[in-house]
């Protein structure tokens, strides 16, 4: 079996299309099944909690989010894993739901594991030297002469920068109030406006995915077949593919018309409810700083004074191409 | 006076129409909670015409109108009369903020409202709209209603006061902490006119504020309402279809039709003449009816609400002597009526309020009545046969809430069943899984004799047509006719969903209607009929479907053109394409008026009665619930609580309180009659006017 697997021509074939195709097809329906829209609306729903994070400064919240975001592009990987294992500490003081704490590891390591398997195929060491699986002429038309080590290195490096700013921003999320966070931006300078639209975004996500799934319920209650075949049934998967592409445009038309209707109202709940009125708003609840703020912007000037220095002389920073 | 602003109109900074203060610097800020200004100015609508921008009809046409503070105003009429565009042009978000063109004058005391930016208009007349989903823009209860006193930059501490008096005039302080994405329907609708409240308005506008509520949430809604009024002296202007709940509320009634003030009269006078009502398409409320139905007894004003009624039925003696007792032994042809008391027929077949034998099949028929009647026994007699779908001790947890908690229910071939409950009791969920929304956690659902698989649900569609509460999400194509031939287009192209051809979607109107009188009657009628007959078959035409749906002439229309309840007749009229056998309608008569409810539940009546259809409708409307269903199946906490007709059930006070319901006002009426009567309550009770009527009338002769 090894040798017809390794040592022939079919079977280096059989193994060759595994890898580069059950990750692309296999990935999306676990993360739908296991996530689905459902899955990330409450995924981004904030979570009423009294803890230090909560209680946090809010402009604290989004300037930490914004930095660390920065440095997850400045710092070198090991560094920027040492912020990313940082980053999870504060998780354990959340002490978010198993249910919620699901969907976060499956959120994570959904597109970790898109990410690795794209980098170490398409990712080509400069050398040419450092494949684990060379494919055979068969899979050539995909574009990649086999599975690298050195990509999938660089790979696990991107995954570490994206998780960072990932979960750094489902944390901020998840730990504030969409009203302390218009608060928060109006305080930093940025136009009501913004404050709105974003806390619109977050109110409306939720509202919208929710809107789908019922609209994908309705079309299939119209009798459009949406179900899933089988893994196993490999023949009715591009007709499965097919019926999905050509619900797009079915279900776009009310889920459009029904948003548009829906901000039509909105916006004239705000205008009657005064917002714009002013240029700037009075608010009911004002942050007032704690000893837990003073502390956090402590330690965020340290964060920030270390990546400086870790940048301006090279040390754990990020070589250029690296 | 003319006013056309299509695109709204900004008033530079200091140049405010006259006898008008900048928004932040309203007196009424700098007063404490609890002290604020009560409504002092009329609401004055004089000769005012509005026709939206692009229409050659006007929506509004020389409309008449004043409400004084202190003052709550019912305004119906029939779909599309022009209601919600009153709200709109009342609230001054028309002509700013909705295109069109507006002839005549909203004035506030002075004040023309029509000329001020909504901002302003806002802190004057208070509009809530229909969806409090759409009107809560944040996600705490606090935050949403100190929304608008923030953008008038109030200092903080009367930020906190308007927050803490909104709250406590809607009875919704317990609310204030709590997450808007946790709120009930009530609770919704309650914090988004808490919202407009903290503006500090002399007039509150509400736009069918109680369509998607149970009967209680609906009436915490009302009673508020009249807090509000009574304590505020505030302006209401309340916007319904569901008069029946509204009135003994309202202090005035003005029906709207086809654009045009026909009747404006104190609610005690609204009635006196029913020609108005019934040229609009309008029900009379069915105490009204009663009133009507028996001069010799309402001789004074007529009763506004089930209260006004027994009482003045009590204080009769003919009533009071024997005919309170309707129903009683001596008029029941089925002779099952106890002894005395005035209890009725159906004591020997009670209700099944067990749940673990609520499964069992309800009492075959309902009470003996007087005239020998038997409101339900008729409808009840078609079930009984095969199941048409089982419920098996059903459990069912979501995003870790017990939604379903071992429910059990039988559903017969040819019935119509209603499923009752407070909202999220449970009834949805219980339905959806029928058709393979979800699976459940413990228990099994069978459909047709078959095993329900979680995610079938198309497959599902062909023996099940579910109606969903928000029809509009089942519309996707360009025009009416296009919807109704939707299912039967992918039906025939096969599980792949390919679009039809060219030539086929071009094809002619009278042809794509055939293809779904050909679905339904193929399934239920004409199986052996070449297809080309079936369009002649008289059963269906495209004429009759689209008169019965109240959409005659419009096939060639967009839906999004079409008002609400014309949307949602045309939702279960594309449905019906499926030829499904069993039909789960989610709020049928939600956002129509009685007319068109009427004639569309009627036409569902004659649908299954002629095709063997079979029905489980989830509703709020105990009218409804009366009038067409043959069992009622009534939930709470997951469960099923009892079984039975509905004469039973609404006689059932216990299941009604512990499920939140309210029973119809002639149930309550009779309830009410009994207990004057110092009777025991009776096991069913009468449903109809004319039951009603005819079981009262005899005992009026001596008198």
């Amino acid at each position: 079996m090894a040798h017809f697997l390794t040592g022939t021509l079919l079977g280096r074939s059989i193994v060759a299309y595994v890898i580069v195709f059950v990750v692309p097809l296999v990935l999306p329906v676990v993360f739908i099944k296991l996530i689905g829209l459902g899955g990330i609306r409450d995924l981004l729903a904030y979570e009423p909690k009294d803890t230090v994070l909560h209680r946090l400064d809010p402009r604290l919240k989004l300037i930490y989010l914004g930095v660390v975001g920065i440095l997850s592009v400045l710092l070198g990987w090991q560094p920027m894993l040492i912020l990313f294992a940082l980053t999870i500490i504060p998780w354990a003081l959340l002490r978010p739901s198993w249910q919620r704490t699901r969907l976060l590891l499956i959120f994570f390591v959904a597109p970790s594991v898109a990410m690795f398997w794209s980098q170490g195929l398409y990712n080509l060491p400069p050398n040419g030297q450092g494949y684990l699986i060379h494919f055979p002429w068969t899979v050539a038309w995909v574009g990649t002469p086999g599975l690298a080590k050195y990509g999938m290195i660089y790979g696990l490096e991107q995954i570490g920068r994206v998780l960072l700013a990932v979960s750094t921003s489902l944390l901020v999320l998840l730990t504030t109030d969409v009203t302390d966070m218009t608060w928060a931006l109006e305080h930093l300078g940025l136009p009501p406006r913004v404050g709105f639209a974003f806390n619109a975004a977050l109110r409306f996500l939720p509202e919208m995915l929710s809107r789908t799934t019922l609209v994908l319920r309705a079309v299939e209650l119209r009798g459009y077949d949406l179900s899933r075949p089988r893994w196993y049934q490999v023949g009715d998967w591009p007709d499965y593919v097919r019926r999905v592409t050509r619900c797009v445009p079915i279900v776009t038309v009310p889920l459009l018309i029904g948003s548009l209707r829906g901000t039509t109202t909105m916006a004239m709940v705000a205008d009657a409810r005064a917002f714009g009125l002013h240029k700037r708003r009075t608010y009911l609840r004002e942050h007032r700083q704690t000893r837990a703020d003073i502390a956090a912007w402590a330690l965020m000037a340290l964060l920030l004074i270390g990546a400086a220095a870790a940048v301006r002389w090279h040390f754990w920073a990020r070589p250029y191409g690296g | 006076m003319t006013v056309q602003r299509p695109g709204g109109q900004q008033f530079p900074a200091g140049q405010l129409p006259a006898g008008q203060l900048p928004a932040g610097q309203l007196p009424a800020g700098q007063l404490p909670a609890g002290q604020l200004p009560a409504g002092q100015r009329r609401l004055v609508v004089t000769d005012l015409s509005f026709r939206y921008a692009g229409q050659s009809r006007n929506a509004l046409s020389h409309v008449n109108l004043t409400v004084a503070p202190g003052e709550m105003v019912l305004v119906t009429g029939p779909s599309g009369c022009g209601k919600s565009t009153l709200s709109l042009v009342l609230a001054g978000l028309a002509p700013s903020r909705v295109a069109g063109r507006l002839a005549g004058s909203v004035l506030l005391g002075e004040e023309n409202i029509s000329s001020l930016e909504p901002a302003q208009a806002g802190q004057r007349v208070g509009l809530v709209f229909q969806n409090p989903n759409l009107q809560l823009f944040h996600q705490m209860v606090e935050a949403e209603i100190a929304f608008g006193p923030e953008n008038l930059r109030l200092p903080r501490q009367i930020i906190s006061e308007r927050v803490d008096a909104s709250l406590r005039r809607t009875g919704a302080t317990a609310l204030r902490k709590a997450a808007t994405f946790t709120l009930s329907g009530g609770e919704k609708q309650r914090v988004a006119i808490a919202a407009t409240l903290a503006m500090e308005p002399e007039v509150l506008v509400l736009d069918e504020p109680l369509s998607d509520l149970d009967p209680v949430g609906a009436q915490d809604v009302l009673r508020s309402l009249e807090a509000l009024r009574d304590e505020r002296r505030l302006a209401i202007v309340l916007i319904e279809h569901r008069v029946d709940e509204v009135l003994e509320h309202v202090d005035r009634v003005v029906l709207l039709d086809d654009g045009r003030v026909v009747l404006d009269r104190p609610a005690a006078d609204a009635f006196a003449d029913a020609g108005p009502w019934l040229a609009a398409g309008v029900a009379l409320p069915e105490v009204i009816q009663v009133a009507r139905g028996l001069p010799e007894i309402f001789t004074g004003a007529l009763p506004l609400s089930v209260t006004q009624a027994a009482a003045v039925l009590a204080a009769s003696p003919g009533v009071v002597a024997g005919a309170a007792r309707p129903g009683a032994p001596e008029h029941s042809t089925a002779g099952h009526g106890a002894a005395g008391g005035g209890r009725m027929a159906a004591e020997s077949a009670p209700v099944t309020g067990d749940p673990a034998q609520a499964e069992e099949p309800g009492p075959p028929d309902g009470p003996a009545l007087a005239g020998g009647q038997t409101p339900g026994g008729e409808r009840a007699s078609r079930a009984g046969e095969a199941a048409a779908g089982v419920w098996a001790g059903v459990s069912l947890s979501l995003g870790g809430r017990q939604v379903l908690d071992g429910a059990s229910l039988v559903l017969h071939q040819g019935e119509w069943l209603a499923l009752i409950g407070a909202n999220g009791s449970g009834k949805t969920t219980l339905a959806g899984l029928a058709v393979g929304f979800e699976a459940p956690d413990r228990g099994s659902v069978e459909i047709g004799g078959a095993a329900v698989r979680k995610g079938s649900v198309a497959a599902q569609a062909e023996r099940v047509g579910f109606l969903l509460q928000a029809a509009d999400e089942m519309l996707f194509c360009n025009s009416v006719d296009d919807e109704l031939t939707f299912g039967p287009r992918y039906r025939r192209a096969g599980v792949s969903g390919a679009e039809p051809a060219a030539a086929g979607r071009r094809s002619a109107k009278r042809t794509r209607l055939r293809i779904m009188i050909g679905s339904i009657s193929q399934a239920h009628v004409l199986k052996d009929r070449p297809n080309d007959e079936i369009g002649h078959s008289g059963e269906l035409s495209q004429d009759e479907l689209l008169a019965v749906l109240g959409l005659q002439g419009l096939g060639a229309r967009s839906p999004w053109q079409l008002s609400q309840g014309q949307r949602q007749r045309l939702a279960l009229g594309a449905l019906l394409a499926g030829a499904p056998d069993l039909l789960i309608l989610d709020e049928p008569t939600t956002g129509q008026d009685t007319g068109h409810a009427r004639a569309f539940m009627t036409w569902l009546e004659q649908l299954r009665e002629r095709h063997g259809l079979t029905y489980l409708m989830i509703t709020h409307d105990m009218r409804a619930v009366a009038r067409y269903a043959s069992r009622v199946a009534v939930m709470a906490g997951g469960r099923i609580l009892a079984t039975g007709t509905p004469a039973e059930i609404f006689a059932r006070t216990d299941v009604l309180t512990e499920s939140g319901i309210i029973a119809p006002p002639i149930a309550r009426l009779h309830l009410r009659l009994a207990a004057s009567a110092g009777a025991p309550p009776p096991a069913a009770v009468h449903l109809d006017v004319q039951s009603f009527l005819d079981a009262v009338r005899p005992r009026l002769a001596p008198v």
